[in-house]
């Protein structure tokens, strides 16, 4: 059967995010029409709002209202320590879960050669003069356990211990809470090279 | 269309991943029996995901798919251990081995040789200090594993080639005897290298590459290779060199 076409567009603009096919759209639409209309009044300001207002840190790239987001602008945070992520989600969950005090660099994905994704794209670029500055004291890479993740990180090591700026990674092994017996192979090799001394 | 094709456990190596919708990976493999094949490897990404953290490129695995379309699903997977583990510059060679591979081979055409040559090379990229040779090695093997074999022992007219020559070089035709060096021309020290390659490369590594890099031009299309690009680019920001080439600021046509 044949929708309003107003309803139609909804139903279709509602399917650009992620893990929202056509029946979960639908079901989106309908309820916005149906039970929540001033919900839907709220989503579609906050929408066009956010979309307007809302661009990248200059310095993080991290998203943000001002040229500098909250954390750059801070001055009960730390700009010496740096912590390296993949994207913005990242540094929520370090946010939100660690007491982590110092600024962050996001990169918005991280290398991968054959897709042409290097450090122009990465941002790393224009975050060389900020390390050959001085800036920066510590830099803490915490992107992903693949093997791009790694290719990114060790690349980025090597620029700043170049630079007299030192270097950790973020460990990687047994979950906490875990028991050996469910671990992978992939991670417990990595637990057992990474082991530190007590 | 393709005929309905099944696989058990076939050794393989991840070329390229990206990600498919939330949860999903598209993987291109290179396996040892059905040469490139295209896979899905549905719902991975999920956090109890079976194979979670296993695909990852430029690894060996044992593969499992079925299906009849150009992507076929994957059904298994099985890490061969020990794992093959590169790190820097080995692991950005591995990166340009494997785009290599991309554009030179079709899919779903059979080429042990090629698996062979790819294989070797990443074991070799692990343990060796001179990434060039292993490099150059690899191109030499890729060109003869795809037909594209260079005439490295006589001249287009039959002659051996010298080491004091002078020869002028054509990607489809092979040497011919010149009486003088000029630009574009290549040395017959630098053939007589190629056919012995291994650690004999070193004193010509740069006019090997260079040579290598034009044989291969005509079987790679007009798109310049992606990872030579980005290794320049990474190339750059460095203040020391890395000793590899393939990310060297030096251009690629110097005489």
């Amino acid at each position: 059967m044949q929708f309003a076409p107003g309803l139609e567009r909804l139903i279709d603009a509602l399917r650009c995010l992620p893990g929202v096919g056509a029946k979960t759209a639908q079901r989106m639409a309908f309820h916005l029409l149906q039970r929540d209309r001033e919900g839907g009044q709220r989503l579609a300001e906050a929408v066009a709002h956010a979309l307007e207002h809302i661009g990248r840190c200059q310095r993080c790239r991290m998203f943000s209202e001002e040229a500098l987001c909250g954390i750059c602008q801070s001055s009960r945070r730390d700009g010496a320590l740096l912590c390296v992520v993949e994207s913005p989600a990242d540094v929520l969950a370090i946010e939100q879960n660690t007491d982590y005090a110092g600024h962050y660099f996001v990169l918005l994905g991280r290398l991968s050669p054959i897709d042409g994704v290097g450090p122009d794209e990465l941002g790393i670029t224009d975050l060389v003069p900020r390390l050959d500055a001085g800036e920066v004291r510590e830099i803490i890479l915490a992107t992903g356990s693949t093997v791009e993740g790694e290719a990114t990180a060790q690349f980025l090591a090597d620029l700043a211990r170049e630079r007299n700026v030192s270097v950790s990674r973020i460990a990687h092994g047994v979950p906490m809470g875990g028991e050996l017996e469910y671990v992978d192979a992939g991670t417990l090799t990595q637990a057992f090279t990474g082991r530190t001394r007590l | 269309m393709t005929a309905a094709t099944q696989a058990e456990s076939e050794p393989a190596i991840i070329l390229h991943r990206r990600d498919y919708r939330d949860s999903s990976l598209l993987l291109d493999v290179f396996s040892r029996d059905h040469g490139r094949v295209g896979l899905v490897a549905k719902g991975v990404k999920k956090p109890r995901a079976r194979w979670r953290g296993q695909l990852e490129p430029l690894r060996l695995l044992q593969l499992g798919w079925r299906g009849r379309s150009d992507l076929k699903t994957l059904t298994q997977a099985d890490p061969v251990l020990p794992a093959l583990t590169l790190r820097g510059v080995a692991l950005y060679a591995g990166f340009y081995a494997a785009e290599l591979v991309l554009r030179m081979t079709p899919r779903e055409d059979p080429n042990p040789d090629v698996f062979r040559a790819l294989l070797e090379t990443l074991h070799a990229l692990g343990s060796s200090p001179d990434i060039n040779i292993k490099l150059r090695t690899f191109e030499l093997s890729l060109l003869d594993a795809c037909g594209y074999g260079l005439p490295l022992h006589e001249t287009q007219a039959g002659n051996a080639i010298r080491a004091d020559g002078w020869y002028s070089f054509d990607p489809i035709a092979g040497f011919s005897e010149v009486d003088e060096p000029a630009p574009g021309r290549v040395s017959g020290r630098v053939i007589l290298a190629l056919q012995t390659a291994g650690a004999g490369l070193a004193p010509v590594r740069r006019e090997a590459r260079e040579l290598l890099a034009r044989a291969l031009q005509p079987h790679l299309g007009a798109r310049p290779l992606q990872s030579a690009i980005t290794l320049r680019a990474m190339q750059k920001l460095r203040r020391t060199s890395t000793g590899s080439e393939e990310g060297g600021q030096e251009p690629r046509d110097r005489h």
